[in-house]
């Protein structure tokens, strides 16, 4: 068979908590210091340690880093699902099996491998305890063998890793050398390769909610506040990492941040409200029940206009859901996130890039705005790892919005917090502590007219709701506008957001391939700029790909543009695992079928 | 602390006027707007610079109150038994503002309990007040949690400890 150099997935089944991380990280970065576009994706149960756990890693010549559906290399060390495993590898695979794991009757056109990983660890480290922990490393030597990953790009990348602890370096190398030994002895090269390209240079490999915490950092965050829940806390724990190394004073060595780990996300969100009233930019991170306990003070900081920003990392609900799975259906529920009339401003980061960037943007939107603004980010971006190009240092200085300090109040003969000065429906406020006497003001949930006082009067409220309205006009000049690719001649346009921009990207290349050229939008934020609108009138039809069951965002796109709905048909992907290119490309097939039928 | 007055002026040249807020809305007779005028005495007799206050409440007659005082001071009458979480955050974001937190006992002891306990648990340095009458002024008399057992209330049920059934009341009633 002729040998497929650089496109192809490796899928390894552990168990939780065996120390798999340092293994598939160890490989991905060898293959990535190779200069092949590579990306990891971990599929891990709602446990703490002993149950299945599955890691994919997929190289990609082309630089799709979207799921593959199907895997062509498996390592198998978990007894637990070794059947279920291998059932599941197509004609053609590679399986490497833990020797002594149970196997279904396996197909002559697989090759196999049984490798004896507990005789090839045994010798290296005698505590029975340790040896669970390194074992993984054993199969990474014979991975690389097989896969021909240079050792000596795996050794420096174990050094990167473990550089720093010499004893459990040594260890892991001896494993990574057992194991590749018994390779070159016993193992053919697999008809799957990674050859070395030079598409890599200068890349990083980094997970969303490191990049989002760095760009939070960026962006000025002083304070945080969050609730421990999956998949979100460890972007709180990131940023808390990032603070602590790099936001004390070098003089005093005093924290010049805060991070409060509050008693439930009610008090998550109150505590980031109260720090943003009074000038912090505060930020809270959650996810699926995180986000709905959220909802009345959202709904509060929306009417009183209290800047917040709210990460919503997305998992599988409803209610506890998969809570270690990913989606995108919290689309809906952040745009209206409270009771009475509300609608918010939603970022959507597709990339890691995207993470970064938004955590600094967030700020910016939110103290321009006043109001909350939400993040949806998902489990897929968040926490697993991405090559992307280096982050760029901030070029602009951080938009503060309509604040006005004692001076500003020295030059004018009133203050009124919700009056609409500039006519684009964002007031101005103070911040507590401004030493000026027209400077304190009410903020309160309750109904109030310009000046901040209470009242019932129907015109006023009716005037301030049409207001906020307007502010959220202006709002759509200043989130980030969507991508856009425009192919000529292509009738059917692809429109998607956050985690399923790269099986678009990879979709489109395959349906190009057959025929079917496609023009695509990457939506980067709630509400639509007019570029969105645009798209919408220049296809004859436009596919609106979305990780949820109910069509979220082609619901927000009907209700906005009620003339266009017609145009859009979802493809919706929702069963928890990341979205992948082959299932864009049937659904969309499937579908045109019709299309031309019906003509 | 001994108030240095001359002319009506306190010590940072304040008259009680400067103190005040709007016109109380709350039942002619009301508790809670004498502990409303006490504290507009003593931020005055204490020179309390206003810019420095912030005055934080939940929801209920007591969280109103903060309007009725203090207009030069910034106010957050925020959501049903979260003040505590809102002054956390003021707190943090600003340690030189001195915080006045106003809250009444439905707010505090029955729907806000725990962030109350939280804020005590993280020694918040603020005055918190409880204007404690024992029910809901706002929605027309029912108990709060700190009503005392035996509390008749015109056309209502008995006030109780959980649990403990009488023989006027179902346990639906029970607070």
């Amino acid at each position: 068979m002729a040998a497929t150099n650089n496109d192809f997935s490796t899928h390894v089944a552990t168990v939780n908590g065996s120390g798999s991380q340092t293994a598939n990280t160890t490989l991905i970065r060898a293959i990535l210091q190779m200069g092949v576009p590579v990306s990891g994706k971990n599929l891990f149960p709602s446990n703490i340690a002993g149950l299945p756990t599955w890691f994919t890693i997929r190289v990609s010549e082309r630089g799709y880093v979207a799921r593959k559906r199907r895997n062509d290399v498996l390592v198998a060390m978990n007894p637990e699902t070794s059947v279920e495993d291998i059932s599941a590898m197509g004609p053609g695979s590679i399986l490497i099996l833990n020797e002594g794991v149970p196997t279904p009757r396996i197909p002559e056109d697989r090759t196999v491998y049984k490798i004896p990983f507990n005789k090839l660890v045994e010798p290296i480290v005698p505590d029975a305890k340790l040896r669970k922990l390194v074992i993984n490393l054993v199969y990474v030597g014979v991975a690389a063998h097989v896969l021909g990953v240079d050792l000596e790009e795996v050794d420096r990348s174990l050094s990167a890793q473990l550089g720093r602890k010499p004893k459990a370096l040594d260890m892991n190398r001896a494993a990574v050398k057992a194991g590749a030994e018994y390779a070159a002895q016993h193992l053919q090269p697999a008809p799957f390769r990674v050859e070395r390209r030079g598409k890599t240079s200068g890349k990083i490999l980094i997970e969303g909610n490191q990049a989002a915490a760095l760009g939070a950092m960026f962006g000025g965050v002083t304070f945080l506040s969050w609730y421990p829940i999956t998949p979100s806390s460890s972007l709180a724990e990131s940023l808390q990492a990032y603070l602590e190394r790099y936001r004390r004073d070098p003089k005093t060595g005093e924290a010049t941040f805060a991070v409060i780990q509050a008693e439930d996300e009610i008090a998550a969100i109150g505590m980031v409200l109260g720090a943003s009233w009074t000038g912090a930019r505060a930020m809270t991170t959650t996810s699926g029940p995180g986000l709905s306990l959220m909802t009345e003070f959202t709904g509060f900081a929306y009417y009183a206009e209290v800047p917040a920003v709210i990460w919503d990392i997305q998992r599988v609900g409803p209610s506890t859901g998969l809570p270690t799975r990913t989606s995108q259906a919290d689309i809906l529920s952040a745009a209206f996130l409270s009771h009475g009339d509300t609608k918010h401003i939603l970022l959507l980061p597709a990339t890691v890039e995207d993470c970064y960037a938004f955590g600094m943007k967030a700020f910016d939107l939110a103290e321009r705005f006043q109001t909350p603004i939400f993040v949806l980010s998902d489990l897929d971006i968040g926490m697993n790892v991405w090559m992307s190009e280096p982050f760029h240092y901030p070029e602009k200085p951080w938009d503060r919005g309509k604040v006005l300090a004692a001076e500003d109040l020295a030059k004018v003969a009133t203050f009124e917090r919700y009056r609409d000065k500039d006519g684009d429906g964002i007031p101005y406020r103070t911040l507590p502590g401004t030493d000026h006497p027209l400077a304190g003001y009410f903020t309160r949930g309750s109904g109030h007219d310009e000046k901040a006082a209470y009242t019932e009067s129907a015109e006023t409220y009716a005037r301030v709701m049409d207001r906020l309205a307007k502010k959220y006009e202006t709002a759509r000049s200043f989130v980030p506008p969507p991508v856009v690719d425009r192919v000529p001649g292509a009738e059917v346009g692809i429109l998607g957001f956050g985690s399923s921009h790269w099986a678009i990207v990879e979709a489109r290349d395959l349906l190009t391939v057959e025929g079917l050229k496609t023009s695509y939008l990457l939506l980067k934020a709630v509400p639509f700029t007019n570029d969105v609108r645009s798209f919408i009138e220049a296809c004859d039809r436009v596919y609106v790909v979305e990780q949820n069951r109910d069509a979220q965002m082609a619901s927000l796109l009907t209700m906005e543009y009620p003339d266009l709905a017609t145009k859009l048909r979802p493809v919706l992907h929702y069963d928890g695992l990341p979205i992948d290119a082959e299932s864009v490309v049937e659904r969309i097939k499937e579908r045109e079928r019709v299309e031309v039928l019906t003509r | 602390m001994t108030p240095v007055e001359t002319n009506g002026k306190n010590r940072i040249g304040l008259t009680v006027a400067d103190y005040r807020g709007a016109k109380s809305t709350l039942c002619p007779g009301c508790g809670h707007d004498a502990i409303t005028g006490s504290i507009i005495q003593a931020a005055f007799e204490a020179g309390l610079e206003p810019h420095r206050v912030a005055k934080l409440s939940g929801i209920g007659c007591s969280s109103k109150t903060p309007a009725y005082f203090l207009s030069r001071s910034h106010g957050f009458n925020a959501v049903h038994g979260r003040m505590p979480s809102i002054a956390t955050g003021v707190f943090v974001a600003n340690r030189a503002l001195t915080l006045l937190g106003v809250s009444g006992d439905g707010d505090t002891a029955s729907i806000g309990l725990g962030q109350f306990l939280h804020l005590v648990r993280r020694n918040v340095p603020l005055l918190y007040i409880v204007e404690n009458n024992g029910v809901y002024g706002l929605t027309k008399g029912q108990f709060s949690a700190t009503a005392d057992v035996g509390t008749k209330a015109k056309g209502r049920p008995v006030a109780s400890r959980h649990g403990r059934r009488r023989r006027d009341q179902s346990l639906r009633h029970v607070q």
